[in-house]
């Protein structure tokens, strides 16, 4: 369905070629078709002279020829106009003198050219180097069509971080109060053309003109004063790259590993198993957990605290510690059944002596753990959000996309696990697993719901914000156009 | 010895003046005493030059088109013959140019025969039209004539601009009512109803080109 928007575009886009095709024509009717009737009167000339006059004729020869070659560098010229792949072929300088050439065929006019060596393509992408040739381009069009000029001047500058253009004429000129009465003007759409190309690559235009003594248009385009900055941030990220892999795949072992630790214990693994296996995985996930800090501190000391991998890795980081912590307390119910004892506080009348101690210890245990678990978590979340800062529309586009995918497996895997549970116990009470077992099945199986709905509201707020983020981007987009 | 045609050539292409010299120059009845590469310029040496013939380009940016060259030209001498040489050949064209004074139109795709042709016959105070052209001609002389003055004239070509009654008679000086007055007569006469339409008989007949009001 095309909205108004489209119909609209679309008008532009055709009036846009329309205007391109006429440009194309009024320059084939001005040079090459010129070229043309000359050498066909100059043909004729030779017919009607070969009789009478045939050493005449050996003049005009050469200047068949050289009208023939000249009409050639106009045609290539008007086709280097018409592929912009060509600059990547000869490059801007050589595509700049060839429309010099070019324009002192059509207008009779000397043309000169100053072109100094161009940066290099990393300080000079593709696209200013279309941006300055097509500027020429303009400003030549304009001279040919204008000015009636005898001299005409390119040249092309470095100077620090900017280039300069100028280009020069010593035509009829033009008053640049009046551009505005006459649209086809020098001043008027030409330069208007000029100026939006310019403001595209952030430079600065500035048009002297006098009536009879000539034109005169400078441009300055910045040359990113930053990009040093940035390539050499680009080479850092670049050398960095494998250690972010080795921390990123560290820290993927160390999840698994306390993954695993958390299968074991929901599926009644029983306990004098389950209490090596378990601690195993711990001290394993523990272990990765360390050795990708000390990757990650490489990366912070290099790229800086809020540098988006560094934030990424961080929040990976404090993820898995978190869940290290929660085995952690989990992990000691196998020896002392702390468990139990809560199950045995909560039968009234019990509650003195040796149990109340026991219970008030067993208490403190879990509320501590419960609480730096909780800390811990907040980090995560809190570390996920400015994260999710650094990235741009489209990434978090992403990222969301992919965290909600996560949400949705996680939330399958808990119900899966839950109905296990709600079945096995009963159905199999005793024969599974002790009450140890069962116990702790039923902390994690909680506290994992904790997590999944925790990670279910920090989703639904990143995703809420993501329209903000969308009207940023289009609005930045906007920005960087006019 | 035979009195040669002296002709002069107004391009603004350099490499079209060359060729047309060279190939005129190879006719021993024909002179070409100067060439210039703008309408400002000819009419700077028409006098001392005094060509029998003038050969025209029509399109010459940056200053007074070949019409308004041709229109001058005949209004300081009436000896010269202008023949037009251009790429176009829309009618409004044509006509426009016959109306300015010229004697001939002969297209640059012609065969350069047909050009000598004309510029002999033009020398020798005859018409001769490239084939193609001829239909405008015919067509121009066969429409039934409505005069307009000369004031109405330039009224219409104001109003063909896009310029609005106000405007019109601060160009012409006089009061808006005499314009309006004006734009009445022109419609009346060319039994035209809306100001629209006159601006397209203002291109059909050649008071303005479509260069004129390109936007």
């Amino acid at each position: 369905m095309a909205g108004p928007d489209d119909q609209l575009l679309q008008q532009v886009s055709k009036t846009a070629a329309q205007e391109e095709r006429n440009r194309l024509a009024r320059d084939l009717h001005d040079s090459i078709k010129q070229q043309l009737f000359s050498i066909v009167v100059n043909v004729a000339a030779v017919k009607a002279r070969w009789e009478h006059n045939p050493a005449s004729v050996r003049k005009i020869v050469d200047d068949i020829e050289r009208i023939a070659l000249e009409a050639q560098v106009e045609m290539q010229a008007l086709l280097q106009q018409l592929r912009p792949t060509a600059l990547e072929n000869v490059g801007l300088s050589e595509s700049l003198r060839m429309q010099c050439q070019a324009l002192g065929y059509r207008t009779g006019a000397e043309v000169s050219a100053e072109l100094c060596d161009l940066p290099s393509g990393e300080l000079l992408p593709a696209g200013i180097q279309e941006m300055i040739f097509r500027i020429v381009q303009e400003g030549f069009a304009n001279i040919a069509r204008h000015a009636r000029a005898s001299h005409v001047w390119l040249s092309l500058r470095r100077q620090q971080d900017a280039l300069l253009v100028e280009i020069g004429d010593d035509g009829q000129g033009f008053d640049l109060a009046q551009t505005q009465e006459r649209p086809d003007s020098y001043g008027g759409m030409g330069l208007a053309n000029i100026r939006e190309r310019a403001g595209a690559l952030g430079g600065i235009v500035a048009v002297w003109s006098l009536p009879g003594k000539g034109t005169t248009l400078h441009l300055c385009i910045p040359l990113a004063k930053a990009q040093p900055e940035i390539q050499a941030q680009e080479r850092r990220n670049e050398k960095l790259a494998p250690v972010v892999a080795r921390t990123r795949g560290l820290l993927r072992g160390g999840t698994l590993a306390a993954e695993l630790a958390a299968a074991l214990i929901l599926l009644y693994t029983p306990a004098f198993i389950a209490v090596w296996a378990v601690l195993t995985c711990i001290i394993g996930a523990f272990g990765l957990w360390l050795w990708a800090q000390r990757h990650r501190r490489h990366i912070y000391r290099e790229l800086g605290r809020e540098q988006q991998v560094n934030l990424e890795l961080l929040a990976r980081s404090y993820g898995l510690l978190s869940g290290i912590l929660l085995l952690c307390m989990l992990w000691p119910n196998y020896l002392t059944h702390l468990s139990d004892v809560i199950y045995s506080v909560l039968e009234p009348g019990r509650f003195t002596g040796d149990t109340a101690r026991i219970g008030w210890t067993a208490g403190g245990f879990f509320g501590i753990f419960t609480i730096v678990i909780l800390a811990t978590y907040a980090q995560y979340a809190q570390i996920m959000s400015r994260y999710y800062k650094t990235l741009s529309y489209k990434e978090a586009q992403k990222e969301d996309r992919q965290q909600f995918q996560e949400l949705v497996i996680d939330w399958m895997a808990w119900s899966m696990v839950a109905a296990l549970t709600v079945f096995a116990l009963n159905v199999f009470p005793t024969i599974l697993a002790g009450p140890t077992a069962q116990s702790m099945d039923l902390i994690l199986l909680f506290a994992w719901f904790g997590i999944i709905v925790l990670k279910s509201v920090r989703i639904v707020r990143e995703h809420s914000a993501l329209p903000r983020l969308a009207k940023q981007a289009t609005l930045d987009e906007k920005g960087g156009g006019s | 010895m035979i009195e040669r045609i002296r002709v002069v050539l107004v391009d603004d292409h350099h490499v079209v003046r060359q060729g047309l010299r060279t190939y005129l120059e190879s006719f021993p009845d024909l002179e070409v005493v100067g060439e210039s590469s703008s309408g400002e310029e000819v009419l700077r040496h028409i006098e001392q030059w005094l060509p029998d013939v003038v050969v025209m380009d029509l399109l010459m940016p940056g200053g007074i088109d070949g019409v308004e060259t041709i229109r001058r030209i005949r209004q300081v001498t009436t000896h010269t013959q202008i023949i037009a040489l251009t790429s176009y050949t829309d009618d409004a064209r044509v006509i426009a140019v016959l109306r300015a004074g010229a004697v001939g139109y002969v297209r640059k795709d012609a065969a350069p025969d047909v050009l000598l042709a004309s510029i002999r016959a033009a020398a020798h105070g005859q018409s001769l039209f490239d084939p193609p052209v001829v239909g405008a001609v015919v067509q121009e002389l066969s429409r039934p004539d409505v005069a307009l003055s000369e004031r109405e004239q330039e009224v219409l070509r104001q109003l063909a601009l896009g310029h609005t009654n106000r405007e019109i008679a601060e160009a012409m000086m006089v009061s808006p009512e005499t314009v309006k007055t004006h734009v009445g007569n022109i419609l009346a006469k060319l039994q035209l109803t809306h100001r629209t339409q006159a601006v397209i008989y203002a291109l059909k007949c050649g008071l303005i080109s479509l260069d004129d009001i390109e936007l």
